[in-house]
C-alpha cells in the first residue's frame, strides 16, 4: 500500500515537474542547442561537434543576457519583471484589503439587498474578461491610463475584487460575532475590534485570497498586451511580444526569464501554504 | 438607590420573534440579581440589551443614573461573561485577561499585577501561557470570568457562566462568585436556567417565561410564595404538586376525583388549584388520601416518592431512610402550612 502510494506520487511529481525541468535545462543551453534537430539535454563538460549528439555544454550566458535589451524590445527583462512585481503586488494587496473590508460589511451589517449585491458582485465574473477589452481600452485612452502601471493595477484589482469578496465573506462568516462583541465590551471600538480580532483570525483566509489574486494578476496576458503595448508591459506580454522578431525567439533567455518569473509565485505559495497548514491544525495539535 | 433600570424593555427580532415583552426591573446598587427561566424565555436577549449588544425595540435602559438605551457597549462600562466564553483564540490566557486593561492604557506593570491577582483567585496561574483551545470548557469559562473581573465595571453581566462546569466545580464557583460579590459589591445580573444556582447566588431571583417577568423576589419568597403555577413548578426540585378541584361551601376544597375535602381559605372562586410542595406531603397511617407508590427517587439527603392517587400523581419528599417503598400502598396527608392556592383559569396565586 505504502509502495503503491509512493510510486503514484513519484510518477505524478515527475510528470508535473517535467516542463519545469525542461525549462531549467533550456535556460543553461546555448541558442544552437535549443533549436537543434536532436534534443540535447545531457550537460557535459567537453564540446563535441557531432550534430546527432544529445549532449550540450552548460552556460549561464542566458541569465547574463537578460540584462541586455533584446532587439525589438525597449527595455531589458528586469524592467519588465519589475512591472510584473509592482502591478501584481499592488493589485493583490488592494483587492485583498478591499475585499476583506467589503466582506466584513456584508457579513456583519444588515445591508439592504445584501443577497442581490453579492450576486451582482459575482455576476461581474460571468463574462470572459476579454470581452470588454475594447471598451476598457477606449476608456483608458480617454483617461490616459494606457501604458501605465496604475492602469493595470486598477484593472486587476477590480477583476479580482469579486473573488476576494466572496472568499473573504466565507472566512469572516466563520468567525463568531461573539469575539467582536467581547472586544466591544472590553472597551474597543468596532474598528479596533476589526483590526485586533477579525484580521488576525481572518489571516488564513487573506493568505489564500492573496494567492489566488496574485496568480491571476501575475499571469494575465490579454489586457496587459492590449492596454500596455506602449509601456509598462508585464513579463507574459513581453515574452509573447518577442515572437516573430528579426532575431527569432531567444529561447535560452525566455527559459531563464520564465524560471525567474515562476520563482516568486512558487515561493509565495510555499510561504502561505505553511501558514495555511498552521492555521488549520492549530486547534487539534496541542503544543 | 436603583443602579440598573429597565423600563418597558422589549425586543422583537427582525424575524418577528418577540423575545422580550415589555419588562420592568429596578436593580439596586450592589445587588446580585439572577434571571431564571427555561431555555428560550429571553434571558440572554435581556442581558445583551443591558450590555448594548442588542438594541431594544421598545423601552429604555439606564445604568448608574445615565440613560444608555442608544449607547454602544463600550460606552456603558459593563463586564460581560458570554455563555460560550468568546475567548480570543489567538491570544494566550494572560493576554485574554489583560485585553480589557490594554484598551484603557493601564501601565504594563499594573496590568501584569492585576492579571496575576485575578488569575490567582480563579486558580488560573498554571494556565496563563496556554491558548484557549488547549483548555477544557470549565477552564475556559473561568478565563472568561477572569477577563470580566479584571476590571471593575459598573455592572457585571453573566450569561450562564457556570453552564459547562460539573457538580463540585460548580458549587465551588458559586461560592467564589458569592464571596466576590459580598467583598466588592458590584451589581451583577446573572442568567441561568438552573434554579439551584439561582437560589444559591441571588439576592433577588427574577423568574421569566416567554419574554415576561413572572416574579422578582428573594429566593426564599419565590420558593415559598410563588406568584403563579409556572413559578411554583419551575422553582424547586421536584416541583410543586398541583391538584385541581372545586370549592364546596365557604372553606372546603374538594379535589377532582378525590373523595376528600380540605380546609381552604379561598374566597370568591369556585374552581381552583391546590399547590403543595413535596416536603409538605406526609406519609401517615391516618392520612386522608390513599395511593400507591409507583416510583422512588433518591435525592441524596431525601427521597421523592411518586404516588398515584385518585387526585392524580403526587410527589412526596420523605426522609432518606424510607427506602423500598415502591409498590406499597400508602396514605398521604397535606400539611396546611404548605398549601398554596392558584386560579384555575390563569394560574395566578390566589391571595
Ligand atoms: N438573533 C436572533 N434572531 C431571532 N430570534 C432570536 C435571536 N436570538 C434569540 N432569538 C429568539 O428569542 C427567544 C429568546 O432567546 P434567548 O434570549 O436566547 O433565550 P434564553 O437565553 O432565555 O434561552 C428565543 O425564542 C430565540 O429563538
Ligand atoms: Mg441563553
Amino acid at each position: 500500500m505504502k509502495f503503491l502510494r509512493w510510486s503514484v506520487l513519484i510518477v505524478y511529481t515527475l510528470l508535473a515537474t517535467l516542463p519545469l525541468l525542461w525549462m531549467a535545462v533550456t535556460s543553461i543551453k546555448g541558442r544552437e542547442d535549443t533549436i537543434s534537430q536532436h534534443a540535447r539535454f545531457i550537460p557535459t563538460a567537453d564540446a563535441s561537434t557531432d550534430a546527432q549528439r544529445h549532449t550540450f555544454v552548460p552556460t549561464t550566458a542566458s541569465f547574463a543576457a537578460l540584462a541586455e535589451v533584446h532587439s525589438g524590445a525597449r527595455h531589458n527583462f528586469w524592467s519588465y519583471l519589475t512591472n510584473s512585481v509592482v502591478i501584481g503586488a499592488l493589485s493583490t494587496v488592494a483587492s485583498v484589503l478591499l475585499g476583506t473590508l467589503c466582506a466584513y460589511g456584508f457579513s456583519r451589517f444588515p445591508v439592504p439587498g445584501a443577497k442581490d449585491w453579492l450576486f451582482f458582485v459575482l455576476s461581474t465574473r460571468f463574462m470572459p474578461p476579454l470581452a470588454v477589452v475594447m471598451p476598457v481600452l477606449m476608456m483608458y485612452r480617454q483617461l490616459g491610463l494606457t501604458g501605465t502601471q496604475t492602469g493595470l493595477v486598477l484593472l486587476y484589482t477590480v477583476f479580482n475584487l469579486s473573488l476576494s469578496i466572496w472568499l473573504m465573506k466565507g472566512f469572516i462568516d466563520e468567525i463568531p460575532r461573539a469575539y467582536e462583541e467581547a472586544a466591544q465590551i472590553d472597551g474597543y471600538s468596532r474598528w479596533d475590534a476589526f483590526i485586533k480580532i477579525i484580521v488576525p483570525k481572518a489571516r488564513t483566509g487573506m493568505a489564500v485570497t492573496a494567492v489566488f489574486c496574485l496568480i491571476s494578476a501575475w499571469n494575465e496576458y490579454g489586457f496587459a498586451m492590449t492596454l500596455n503595448s506602449s509601456g509598462a508591459i508585464t513579463v507574459p506580454a513581453y515574452f509573447a511580444g518577442l515572437q516573430g522578431n528579426i532575431d527569432g525567439m531567444p529561447w535560452p533567455q525566455v527559459a531563464a526569464g520564465g524560471l525567474l518569473f515562476v520563482a516568486p509565485i512558487v515561493a509565495f505559495t510555499i510561504l502561505v501554504r505553511r501558514h495555511l497548514l498552521r492555521g488549520m491544525t492549530f486547534g487539534t495539535i496541542k503544543q | 438607590m436603583s443602579h440598573v433600570d429597565l423600563c418597558g424593555l422589549s425586543k422583537r427580532y427582525p424575524d418577528g420573534n418577540l423575545a422580550v415583552d415589555g419588562i420592568d426591573l429596578s436593580i439596586a446598587a450592589g445587588e446580585f440579581v439572577v434571571l431564571l427561566g427555561p431555555s428560550g424565555c429571553g434571558k440572554t436577549t435581556t442581558l445583551r440589551m443591558i450590555a448594548g449588544l442588542e438594541l431594544p425595540t421598545g423601552g429604555s435602559i439606564s445604568i448608574a443614573g445615565r440613560e444608555v438605551t442608544a449607547l454602544g457597549p463600550r460606552e456603558r462600562d459593563v463586564g460581560f461573561v458570554f455563555q460560550f466564553y468568546a475567548l480570543y483564540p489567538h491570544f494566550t490566557v494572560a493576554q485574554n485577561i489583560a485585553f480589557p486593561l490594554e484598551c484603557v492604557g493601564t501601565a504594563a506593570s499594573e496590568r501584569d499585577a492585576r492579571v496575576q491577582h485575578v488569575a490567582q483567585r480563579l486558580g488560573l496561574l498554571p494556565l496563563l501561557r496556554h491558548r484557549p483551545r488547549q483548555l477544557s470548557g470549565g477552564d475556559q469559562q473561568r478565563v472568561a470570568l477572569a477577563r470580566a473581573m479584571v476590571r471593575k465595571p459598573a455592572v457585571y453581566l453573566m450569561d450562564e457562566p457556570l453552564g459547562t462546569l460539573d457538580g463540585a466545580r460548580r458549587l465551588e464557583m458559586c461560592e467564589f462568585l458569592r464571596e466576590q460579590q459580598l467583598a466588592h459589591g458590584i451589581t451583577t445580573v446573572y442568567v441561568t436556567h438552573d434554579q439551584e444556582e439561582a437560589m444559591r447566588l441571588a439576592d433577588r431571583v427574577v423568574v421569566m417565561a416567554a419574554g415576561k417577568i413572572l416574579q422578582a423576589a428573594a429566593p426564599l419568597e419565590v420558593y415559598d410564595q410563588p406568584a403563579n403555577r409556572f413559578v411554583a413548578h419551575f422553582v424547586g426540585s421536584p416541583g410543586m404538586n398541583f391538584i385541581p378541584g372545586v370549592m364546596v361551601g365557604v372553606d372546603r376544597f374538594r379535589p377532582a376525583g378525590g373523595a376528600i375535602e380540605i380546609f381552604a381559605q379561598v374566597r370568591d372562586v369556585r374552581e381552583c388549584v391546590l399547590g403543595i410542595r413535596p416536603e409538605f406531603v406526609r406519609l401517615s397511617a391516618s392520612g386522608a388520601l390513599p395511593g400507591r407508590v409507583v416510583a422512588d427517587e433518591d435525592l441524596g439527603a431525601s427521597r421523592a416518592l411518586h404516588v398515584d392517587t385518585a387526585c392524580g400523581r403526587v410527589i412526596a419528599r420523605v426522609g432518606s431512610g424510607e427506602s423500598g417503598l415502591r409498590g406499597a400502598s400508602v396514605r398521604l396527608d397535606f400539611d396546611a402550612r404548605g398549601m398554596r392556592w392558584f386560579s384555575a383559569s390563569d394560574g395566578a396565586r390566589l391571595p
